[in-house]
């Protein structure tokens, strides 16, 4: 059950290439392919300031083809950073 | 399976006098039961049950992981469990003689031990101590399934999701990366809800959605919300 996933995981067979995910990401860190998007996301988010990520690019997909894969974990009291809206 | 206290194919699986249900036998009893105990072997992806079809066998998770679930006609997918090491799974059909519960996949490579129908039923008629076992088992099912049931009927999406996040980091360490369709199919909603109700969460303060981990910072403000039906 613990296995490693790259980040965001793109299923080619789901994606229509609608690039909607184009659109909404805010960094403009996504481009789309012949197959499907191509992510650059920045390990800092330059619309955050931190390791926050916005997810848009999962939240719009249509088919369900783009997936940001996470663990869920207690704060342990590290620095805390502004909630994405 | 010849010797119920060695280990068969892989040093890490149970010994069959380690498995809940024979836990009781002793050593002549296990003896006795070892021949009809086989063990396979199953990549992740793969099914070993699926729903409906007829009952082959009671299966014992030897090593690895496997997740039981309900599929609805439109696809929709309903997880009942995962299923870890020394866990049983397939009981209702033996006893009832209907079909298959559920589909069972093996999420990671998953060993298992399997018992076929019939020596099953003999295996209980012979040794009482399997049998209140079994039923101590399926009394701790109907409980669990009970409180699936009542998150599943009595509570919001927005609930069942703060139960679902709250017990996840309760259970660390634990670095299983979760997708927001595995997590709807758990708590009985889809992809769109989950993904809505985590911005939502954001939002409130109550969790901090990092790349690859989502962290739990307001744990009262969690159980405030999944207690509210």
């Amino acid at each position: 059950m613990n296995k490693t996933r790259t980040w965001p995981q793109i299923d080619e067979t789901l994606c229509n290439l609608c690039g909607r995910c184009v659109e909404a990401c805010p960094c403009r860190a996504v481009k789309l392919g012949e197959r499907g998007p191509i992510f650059d996301c920045p390990e800092v988010c330059p619309q955050i300031g931190g390791p926050v990520v916005c997810f848009l690019c999962e939240d719009v997909c249509p088919t369900g083809a783009i997936t940001c894969a996470f663990e869920i974990v207690l704060d342990t009291g590290g620095v805390k950073y502004d909630s994405v809206r | 399976m010849r010797n119920p206290k060695s280990q068969i194919r892989n040093p890490k699986s149970p010994t069959l006098s380690q498995l809940p249900f024979f836990a009781a036998l002793g050593e002549h009893d296990l003896l006795e039961i070892a021949p009809y105990v086989h063990q396979r072997t199953f990549s992740p992806g793969q099914i070993i049950t699926v729903e409906g079809q007829p009952c082959q066998a009671v299966y014992c998770v030897a090593q690895g992981v496997v997740r039981m679930y309900r599929l609805s006609l439109q696809g929709r997918e309903q997880v009942l469990a995962y299923l870890g090491s020394g866990q049983f799974f397939n009981l209702v059909p033996v006893l009832d003689g209907g079909p298959n519960l559920a589909t069972a996949e093996a999420v990671t490579e998953a060993s298992l031990y399997s018992i076929s129908c019939q020596r099953f039923h003999q295996i209980m008629r012979d040794h009482h101590e399997v049998a209140r076992a079994v039923l101590e088992h399926l009394a701790a099912e109907v409980r669990r399934l009970s409180d699936l049931v009542e998150g599943l009927a009595l509570y919001t999406v927005r609930a069942r999701l703060a139960r679902f996040l709250l017990a996840q980091a309760a259970g660390q360490p634990s670095s299983h990366q979760w997708t927001q369709e595995e997590i709807a199919t758990n708590i009985g909603t889809v992809r769109e809800m989950v993904g809505r109700t985590l911005r939502d969460f954001a939002i409130a303060g109550l969790i901090r959605r990092e790349r690859g981990r989502t962290v739990v910072l307001d744990r009262d403000g969690l159980e405030r919300e999944a207690a509210g039906g």
